[in-house]
């Protein structure tokens, strides 16, 4: 069966049945977090720095990627200047490395968002949950794996390389959506002084 | 916007989700997720509690003049630990490459965090030797800045 | 400021101690690939100048299992008919060039190589100019055991099969008796102990 949009909208923006207020316990209490650090400001200043310190990451990584896996209908993929990979590639690193405060403070900075109350209001609030979910673990993991890879720490059970590559879109996807999900907020808190 | 952004994301991470396991040389799912998985369970079940829990500390321990510099310095620390300590363990040593990690990194993660106190001391003393210097302490004046809050 | 005096950290100290610990990271390991810096980089993974022939390296000889093979005097470099000992490879014509290794790993250092230029063996062996080559290692197994050359780094006048570095003959964790050395390429990519160069 093909719902026609209006249908669908409807269905994904529908209020899902709210679970029993006697589950609503420990971190999930209403004021349980006090610091007037968790806000929209910070969210917003850390997030506009993450975005940018994945932005370069990615696409110092696919650089890195398609030099290793040259394709042969990229020509452009030249031999100069003599040092851009080890600009690119020491750039990556360097900005993954200063991405993980950056990302430990945007998540304490939200967590209380992690105990909401309701968990999913709607369809469409538990699908954008569930991408922040990949957003969340795909950026740990790059980091992660990352900083491990950097200084030679094998122990993990696969090869670096293509587990950081594929999860690299994962990650970006998802921040891709989280940014359309929250510019309009961001933007308001960007413009307050 | 939103949906501008929404359709690319989507397919980005699909795109991944199709390489990551069909691809040559690619990783066995659970090894995979333990990692994925991991890195979301750590930093929701471990560091974000213990950095609750280290706040409620400092905020019984230093008075709330300091409060703020000892946080931050706390924040330093904690970030130059967890990038130096897998370094100061020496998890990458092999004994065939004395090239990687060549440093002694218990010292260099000691040194590092000896700056990084010897720098919070110093942005403590010299703000407040301004803070004393610009506004002289007034009733009137911390009430007129309240308000305008 | 006034905030961060009064009741810990104002929202502005929070972003300022993230960023100053973003800072802290990044002036602390920036050493592995900035040379003159590596004197502040008390965490940096590697040191440019320390490793076999000052240089480091990623897979050592013992690690890619190569001490027999890499010495045999038997060994022979394969360049598509040709076949040359290391004492061919010596009385060819040799050329310097000054690269960098740059690993995916984020280090880098820079090397005086000297050996032979890829192309004027390529042009030897009548490989056209517009053939990708492979070139294969000594080493077994492993992801990087052989490497791709498109025509542009296979033609460039730096791209070598290098012999010595820093004037002395390759130590056998640089890739003795040689090993590929290019512009602006990935160390993984740079193949050490050479064995056979193909046309693809």
């Amino acid at each position: 069966m093909v719902l026609d949009p209006p249908t669908m909208t409807s269905i994904l923006h529908r209020p899902l049945p709210k679970p029993p207020s006697a589950l609503r316990r420990g971190p999930f209490r209403e004021g349980r977090f006090s610091s007037p650090l968790h806000s929209a400001w910070v969210a917003a200043r850390l997030g506009r720095m993450l975005g940018i310190t994945f932005g370069v990451c990615f696409l110092t990584g696919l650089y890195s990627h398609f030099l290793q896996h040259q394709p042969h209908w990229a020509p452009w993929l030249t031999s100069r200047p003599v040092g851009l990979y080890r600009f690119t590639q020491g750039l990556h690193v360097a900005t993954g490395l200063a991405s993980i405060p950056l990302l430990l403070a945007k998540l304490w900075t939200v967590y209380p968002k992690l105990w909401e109350w309701p968990p999913a209001r709607s369809l469409s609030h538990a699908v954008e949950r569930g991408s922040l979910f990949l957003l969340v673990a795909g950026s740990g993991f790059q980091l992660v794996t990352g900083l491990m890879n950097v200084v030679g720490w094998y122990a993990f059970k696969f090869f670096f390389t293509p587990a950081h590559y594929w999860t690299a879109y994962i990650t970006i996807g998802a921040m891709l959506i989280h940014i359309g999900t929250k510019l309009t907020v961001a933007r308001q808190a960007l413009s307050d002084e | 916007m939103r949906r501008l952004l929404f359709l690319p994301g989507v397919a980005l991470i699909v795109w991944g989700f199709a390489g990551l396991f069909t691809t040559a040389r690619h990783p066995r799912p659970l090894p995979w997720l333990t990692f994925f998985l991991g890195a979301n369970v750590l930093t929701d079940a471990v560091v974000a509690p213990v950095v609750v829990v280290a706040g409620v500390v400092v905020a019984r321990l230093v008075g709330a003049r300091w409060r703020g510099y000892v946080t931050g310095g706390l924040i330093i620390s904690g970030v130059v630990l967890l990038v130096g300590l897998p370094m100061a363990r020496g998890y990458g040593l092999r004994s065939d490459n004395p090239s990687i990690l060549p440093l002694d990194y218990t010292r260099g993660l000691a040194l590092t965090l000896a700056l990084v106190w010897v720098g919070v001391a110093l942005v403590a003393v010299v703000s407040s030797v301004r803070e004393r210097l610009l506004r002289p302490p007034r009733r009137s004046d911390h009430a007129l800045k309240a308000s305008t809050k | 400021m006034s905030e961060a005096a009064g009741r810990g950290l104002s929202r502005r100290g929070f972003l300022n101690a993230v960023g100053a610990a973003a800072g802290v990271i990044t002036v602390a390991t920036i050493g592995e690939t900035v040379g003159p810096l590596s004197r502040l980089s008390p965490l940096a993974p590697r040191r440019a100048s320390v490793g076999p022939q000052h240089l480091p390296v990623n897979k050592s000889g013992a690690g890619a299992r190569v001490e027999q093979s890499a010495v045999d005097p038997t060994y022979r470099l394969v360049v598509g008919s040709l076949s040359l000992s290391v004492g061919d490879l010596q009385s060819l014509p040799q050329h310097a060039a000054i690269l960098p290794i740059a690993c995916v790993e984020g280090w880098s250092a820079v090397g005086h190589w000297s050996g032979i230029r890829l192309r004027d063996l390529l042009d030897r062996a009548g490989i056209d100019h517009d053939r990708w080559v492979r070139v294969e290692s000594l080493e077994r197994s492993g992801l990087y055991v052989t490497s791709e050359v498109s025509p542009t780094h296979a033609r460039d006048p730096l791209t070598l099969l290098a012999l010595r570095l820093g004037g002395e003959p390759l130590a056998l964790d640089h890739g003795y008796p040689c090993r590929l050395i290019g512009p602006n390429r990935p160390g993984v990519l740079q193949t050490k102990w050479v064995r056979r160069v193909v046309a693809l």
